[in-house]
């Protein structure tokens, strides 16, 4: 079938690439906004933008008389709050009935506030799409973007293995040839980002290994996987008693815990079994000074405060935590963030430019274009400017819809698939109308730039913090999301009206050659 | 602050040496030094190896080890589009790097 290894290759990247650079593109795009996903609370819910304090936080004060009110009076199984951090200047309670209802609230660090309800997914909602593509049945999603990383991995190589001018073409862009340029940012991107596209799609597959290969734990575990869980993080556990009983100081137990870390701050704080007997405090190390998720957690009796148990974990699970924080990058060093997200949309370059060039080529093959063509251009279209198209729309209707709407946050969601679908049906009408069968790339760049400045706009409009009186207030935050979001529409803005330029030259060409 | 600085400065030092890196290739050296003579692939590669670990150094010095180590990694993908793009659009703008090694 094949003359040599190197064809052989060159088939499988270019089918692997064909068939799943959808689902890897969306990965890496909501992965890459993911990496931000704290700003982009901060961004799409207002009521969260808070001046950062330094002052220190009694837990005792701010949380514990307000925990029976945030939870409806009801019986806990558990409760917890995330502690403010450099990205976020606030705590955030969460709560679990018995019954298993949940509730979750923001507070304010000082004062007694309790914020209002969200009405917004937030960044959450772009950090759950990127591993879960919103389908929860049988976990269909997630298995899904699993395959599309493990064969990723495959193309990744074989990508090496085909590229007989790896670094004679390193630094090589020939951005006046039409395909070849396609292929040459391809293969830059490739090549520049490779341990990191290595690194991330092994690491995502790793993070989520029970789901992908349950068999050992199931082999040995049976019925109990919770227990793999548990002793792979050495955690430590006690049921309730059922008598009740009081708890103890929390800011005490926090600083027991700071002063076992040493130079470490806690991140995180769950009370297990409240008003039990039993009851007993998990804190966990932040992660924020470090690449590896090892929270190195501290176990506390609730009632007397006393330490029980400190998980060290295993060698084989410290080099897991290590491994998933390369991924889920819970560290703070804001440049090293930059380079994380700059890294992610390398890879949706590489993903796009791989995709167009196929097209390109399959283009020039077939000068009449086939079916299959304007299919797979409706596809590329869709996922290249649609997904950021949905992405802008979903930002502009967060700060359009009305602050009192019913299940709002659901409307947002609603906002984001009906754009992407309104995207991909303008391209099909396109491409449909056209006779060389060519995506409205020019139409779609145009209206991602209107679209991003309509969010800043719409921004400024409904909260007065545009992103010079944001950056005057600290939020630096919002002001980073506008600023980019800027430059996205002013990059959009460029390329549109080339594209929208080289068209019109290439019609009055085209009319001149028939006339 | 200062570790912004660092950072700025172990990306520079990226950008110095996978520029050399670039012109020790004669097609490059060519484009962006015109008719000056190409010194050899072995002094431009020794230079561009010399930045590189140097950036390697500073990065584990301000970041540690491990983070360092990733920062470095990372900070290619910027530092290398950064010099094709200079090379592509903006060649003269090397020239600087290429008469650090010019005879």
């Amino acid at each position: 079938m094949f003359d040599s290894a190197r064809q052989s290759m060159l088939w499988l990247h270019r089918f692997i690439g064909v068939g799943f650079s959808g689902l890897l593109l969306i990965a890496f795009f909501m992965g890459s906004l993911a990496v931000y996903d704290r700003e982009l609370d901060s961004w799409m819910l207002p009521q969260t933008r808070l001046a950062p304090v330094d002052a220190p936080i009694s837990l005792d004060r701010r949380v514990l008389p307000h925990v029976a009110s945030l939870s409806e009076g009801k019986p806990l199984m558990q409760w917890y709050v995330e502690l403010p951090d450099a990205r976020r200047p606030l705590l955030r309670f969460q709560a679990w009935t018995l019954e298993g209802k949940g509730y979750s609230r923001f507070l304010a660090p000082t004062g007694d506030q309790v914020l209002p309800d969200a009405g917004s997914r937030g960044g959450d909602f772009f950090y759950r799409l990127h591993y879960t593509l919103n389908i929860a049945t049988w976990s269909a999603g997630t298995r899904l973007l699993g395959l599309a990383a493990m064969v990723g991995l495959i193309a990744l190589i074989a990508g090496v293995c085909i590229h007989a001018r790896l670094f004679q073409d390193m630094f090589t862009l020939r951005a006046d040839k039409s395909p070849r340029r396609l292929l040459d940012l391809h293969n830059l991107t490739g090549v520049f980002a490779l341990p990191f596209h290595f690194i991330i799609m092994l690491t995502g597959l790793l993070i989520l290994f029970p789901l992908y290969l349950p068999a050992g734990v199931h082999a040995v575990y049976q019925e109990q996987a919770d227990q793999f869980g548990a002793e792979a993080s050495a955690a430590y556990r006690r049921e309730a008693s059922g008598t009740p009983g009081p708890l103890a100081s929390l800011d005490q137990m926090m600083a027991q815990a700071r002063l076992h870390w040493g130079n470490g701050e806690p991140t995180f704080l769950r009370v297990w079994h409240p008003g039990d007997a039993n009851a007993y405090v998990e804190i966990s190390r932040s992660a924020g000074d470090r690449l590896s998720k090892d929270e190195q957690t501290l176990y506390f009796d609730g009632a007397s405060a006393s330490l029980l148990h400190e998980s060290r974990l295993p060698a084989a699970a410290g080099t897991f935590k290590f491994l998933a924080g390369l991924h889920v990058t819970h560290f703070q060093q804001p440049w090293l963030r930059a380079l994380y997200f700059l890294a992610g949309l390398s890879g949706c370059v590489m993903l796009g430019s791989g995709l167009l060039y196929w097209l390109e080529k399959r283009r020039l093959q077939n000068a009449n274009g086939r079916f299959g063509i304007a299919s797979m251009t409706l596809f590329t279209s869709a996922l290249i400017t649609g997904m950021p198209l949905a992405t802008l729309a979903m930002l502009v209707a967060n700060r359009w819809l009305p602050v009192g709407l019913n299940a709002r946050a659901d409307w947002e969601v609603q906002v984001f698939y009906g754009a992407w679908l309104l995207a991909t049906a303008h391209a099909a009408h396109a491409i449909w109308r056209s006779p060389q069968r060519r995506a409205p790339w020019s139409v779609h760049c145009l209206a991602i730039s209107v679209l991003a400045v309509l969010a800043v706009v719409s921004n400024a409009w409904s909260t007065g913090d545009h992103p010079w009186q944001a950056i005057k207030h600290g939020l630096t935050a919002v002001a980073g999301v506008d600023l980019v979001l800027l430059g996205v529409a002013l990059l959009a803005a460029r390329v549109g009206w080339r594209l929208h330029s080289r068209s019109g030259a290439v019609v009055a060409l085209g009319e001149v050659k028939n006339g | 602050m200062v570790e912004g600085l660092s950072s700025l400065m172990v990306m520079i030092l990226q950008v110095a040496g996978l520029s050399m890196l670039a012109l020790s290739q004669i097609v490059h050296w060519r484009k962006v030094m015109a008719d000056e003579a190409f010194p050899g692939t072995r002094a431009l590669r020794w230079g561009a190896l010399s930045a590189l670990v140097l950036a390697w150094v500073l990065s584990q010095a301000v970041l540690g080890f491990a983070m360092g180590t990733v920062f470095w990694f990372l900070g290619l993908v910027p530092c290398g589009m950064v010099v094709t793009l200079l090379l592509c659009w903006r060649s003269a703008w090397l020239r600087g790097v290429g008469r650090l090694f010019g005879t």
